[in-house]
């Protein structure tokens, strides 16, 4: 490949999460306005916890892998390949997703902990029980780069293969790297996303003493709002150059048209809206758009005090006027806050909604809150004809990626 | 991958280093010339360490354990060092001026492992809460994110992490960006602790430590030397670097990435040759350019021998004559951050013409290479390849020419 810029496209995508395994049970909650989030009882080590979480439900591990593969992947990494699995399948590759030349495929995920269920099991025995003798698949199984190293050997995708971490907004930022390696024809396609299993009680702990954790569920930008939802899952999507999509009459979802990626540098813990402002001019910029091109976006809404406070005075900043007329929904309301994976997870929430034309709502909405007065389609889903989206993601820290898709691409 | 013409050209403009033979560029640069390690019996302390145990390690000796109950992670304080060092080299004023054109891409194999050992501490041997600052300590984002926030910097900022290619996937990354104009200027580079006391055990379970000592290509090579340290470069626009009249270490002209895609543990001399093809072709250059190869070769049997194998094809009947080391020899093994600071020595040597050394060892009758002497000698030629290759597959090299 050379020459350059690339269009690039969205032509496969896959999810796992708390709304069900795969695309077709998760968009039938999304569109239902269904909650997932469930009082969630953890256990380590004789200490427990019960507290609003959502995991993956419907879930099986046993009919993805076999027990051997088990035992070197951890839940993060089973989620990101399962949701390969069917965006690759998806996009109409078959299972080894190179379509010709291995090394044109690159793997690309994101994640904040990743194996973080091996490392609660081993340090509990190591620390409560100073058991110190563990297995040492250990390695494999904690190491954030699990999930891109197991699904580049299933796929047999020898192009780069690396994961981004940013917390909260890993899958995103990851998104952003892989469009930056097809839009220059570095690799053809990209299977990228991300993927969290944080749903324990080690990490419900450190939530707790960050005192950010919803003590009842998830309602973003609503009056009331108490706080994030801790939950599980992976979204993957399969971009490719267009002219990639258009030789295999491959179908499009969207073409992802630019990126935008900022930092606050002001406060570890506490937003601040210029990081974000920022970061969605700079994607509508490189996407060669306007604010009034904008139909839908896909929030961030943690639903934390600040953070939908802080990202509803973002919007308005950029888009002014505009900013009354956009819908705006947090399907976080619905599946919870997967970290390194919600990114993912959205993306896929935000590419079903402009395939259906519908915006999936913000549930557990009980009224407007002050400062965040704009339109997030309370509670029930709405028909909307969305020819161009954002997906935000926020992290902790002040690290900021935002997407910018356009539906309608010319194959001919 | 041969890159389009329209790329811009980068240049490395700062450089910043923190390591077992070193805390600041010039102490790190005379370590290097004078060939001397900073392994040694190292004996960690801290209540999240049950056991006495000492091990063999390269730790940074400059830079002590944080009192402050509201500091980052270790990894994350180390970064903090080689970042300061480097951006004032490259000019504070000039990346103030550009911030928002400024990215942060630093890449971190374990991030905040320790931080994960001491707040599972609490939770499961006092079975007490967390500290607060738990959730901020272990993220691996907080080392791009601190970074920003120390320099005001608030263009793109995140953090990768591959393994022990890291650094050298960050570095390459940030390179992307600024050929293809998503950042004017970068920092970037990789950072790395010594393992929390799970992570320790970890690696002793995996039979890779080496008891006596990290032997590169030696015939009595037993394995790795854990270290750990910190390595930034500036990378900026070359025409901007010209224009504003910055001193110029070196231009980075390639970079290759693969993935063995074929196991988790067993290294591969395929993958490794299409990540070094890949990064030459990327440059534009024949392998018989290449001064100097800066070797990942971690000093395991298995590691150092698929590397010799991979060079022996890549450079064919050259494979004998270019000079090749590998300083983990002396600062260590710094998994995430070690890509970063062995590109710094080949930038060092590049820039002033000397081949970084590596002590003498027992040879391998298998490994035909041209071997760096324990004694400086000169690097004649204008081009550096840095090899980097991650456990579990992921390959990054880089290619560097010196302006």
């Amino acid at each position: 490949m050379s020459g350059g810029p690339h269009r690039v496209v969205i032509t496969g995508v896959g999810s796992v999460s708390s709304l069900g395994v795969g695309c077709e049970a998760f968009w039938s909650s999304l569109s239902e306005g269904v909650c997932a989030i469930r009082p969630t009882r953890v256990e380590r080590d004789g200490l427990e916890a019960t507290f609003p979480a959502a995991r993956v439900s419907g879930y099986d591990p046993l009919q993805h892998f076999t027990g051997d593969e088990l035992l070197l992947r951890d839940p993060f990494a089973q989620f990101a390949i399962v949701a390969a699995r069917e965006a690759i399948a998806d996009a109409g590759l078959g299972p080894a997703a190179t379509d010709g030349d291995p090394s044109q495929t690159a793997v690309i995920l994101g994640s904040g902990g990743g194996g973080e269920h091996a490392r609660e099991e081993s340090a509990a025995r190591m620390f409560g029980h100073r058991k110190l003798r563990f297995s040492p698949a250990l390695v494999p199984k904690t190491n954030l780069q699990a999930s891109v190293g197991f699904l580049s050997i299933e796929i047999g995708a020898t192009g780069p293969s690396f994961v981004v971490s940013t917390g909260c907004a890993a899958a995103t930022h990851a998104v952003a790297q892989a469009f930056l390696l097809v839009r220059h024809g570095l690799v053809t396609r990209a299977i990228t996303g991300g993927s969290e299993s944080p749903v324990m009680l080690s990490i419900l702990q450190a939530f707790l003493a960050a005192q950010v954790l919803s003590s009842t569920t998830c309602r973003p930008f609503s009056r009331d709002r108490d706080g994030m939802v801790l939950a599980d899952g992976a979204g993957v999507i399969v971009l490719e150059t267009l002219e990639s999509a258009r030789a295999r009459g491959a179908h499009v979802y969207a073409e992802l048209a630019g990126v935008g990626m900022s930092a606050d540098a002001s406060s570890a813990v506490h937003p601040h809206e210029r990081g974000p402002a920022q970061a969605i001019c700079v994607a509508l910029k490189d996407a060669g758009l306007n604010p009034a091109d904008v139909d839908y976006i896909n929030a961030h809404g943690t639903g934390t005090l600040i953070n939908d406070r802080v990202e509803t005075r973002a919007v308005k900043d950029v888009f002014g006027a505009e900013a009354q007329r956009l819908a705006i929904t947090s399907t976080k309301s619905m599946h919870g806050h997967a970290f390194g994976g919600a990114g993912g997870i959205e993306l896929v929430a935000t590419l079903l909604a402009m395939k259906h034309g519908v915006v999936p709502p913000t549930v557990n909405y009980l009224g407007q809150d002050g400062e965040c007065d704009l339109d997030y389609v309370p509670n029930t889903a709405r028909g909307l004809d969305i020819r161009v989206a954002l997906k935000q993601s926020f992290a902790f820290g002040g690290l900021n990626a935002v997407l910018a898709l356009k539906r309608d691409v010319d194959l001919s | 991958m041969k890159t389009p013409l329209t790329a811009r050209r980068v240049a490395i403009t700062g450089i910043g280093a923190v390591s077992a033979i070193g805390v600041g560029i010039a102490r790190f640069r005379d370590s290097l010339r004078a060939c001397r390690s900073g392994i040694e019996t190292f004996a960690p302390r801290g209540e999240a360490w049950p056991e006495v145990t000492s091990y063999l390690a390269a730790p940074v000796k400059d830079i002590g354990e944080s009192e402050d109950p509201l500091a980052l992670d270790r990894f994350t304080q180390l970064a903090l060092v080689a970042a300061r060092e480097a951006i004032r080299d490259a000019g504070e004023e000039m990346i103030r001026e550009r911030s928002a054109r400024t990215a942060v891409v630093v890449g971190s194999a374990a991030g905040g492992e320790r931080s994960h050992d001491a707040a599972s501490h609490r939770v499961f041997a006092r079975r007490s809460a967390p500290h607060p600052m738990t959730i901020l300590r272990t993220m691996m984002g907080q080392v791009s994110s601190a970074v920003s926030m120390a320099h005001g910097i608030t263009g793109p900022a995140f953090t990768m992490t591959s393994a022990c290619a890291s650094s050298a996937h960050a570095i390459g990354h940030a390179f992307r960006m600024l050929q293809f104009g998503m950042a004017d200027v970068a920092v970037t580079g990789g950072a790395e602790a010594l393992p929390s006391f799970a992570a320790y055990r970890a690696w002793q379970l995996m039979r890779v430590l080496s008891p006596d000592g990290c032997r590169p290509f030696a015939a009595d090579r037993n394995g790795i030397v854990l270290g750990e340290g910190a390595g930034i470069l500036v990378l900026e626009a070359l025409d901007n670097a010209r224009a504003r009249g910055a001193r110029i270490y070196a231009e980075v002209v390639g970079f290759g990435m693969s993935s063995d895609a074929k196991s988790w543990v067993v290294p591969d001399a395929e993958g490794m040759v299409r990540c070094m093809r890949d990064a030459l072709d990327d440059a534009g250059i024949d392998p018989s350019a290449v001064a100097y190869v800066n070797a990942h070769a971690t000093g395991t049997p298995r590691g150092d021998a698929a590397e010799a194998v991979a060079l022996a094809c890549v450079f064919e009947g050259d494979a004998a004559r270019v000079p090749v080391s590998s300083t983990k020899a002396l600062h260590g093994h710094a998994l995430g951050a070690s890509a970063a600071l062995e590109a710094i020595a080949a930038v060092l040597g590049l820039g002033e013409e000397w081949i970084p050394p590596m002590p003498a060892t027992s040879r391998d009758p298998d490994i035909a290479l041209n071997l760096a002497a324990a004694e400086v000698e000169p690097l004649r030629g204008e081009f550096a390849l840095s090899n980097s290759f991650g456990f579990g597959g992921a390959n990054a090299a880089l290619v560097l020419r010196r302006i």
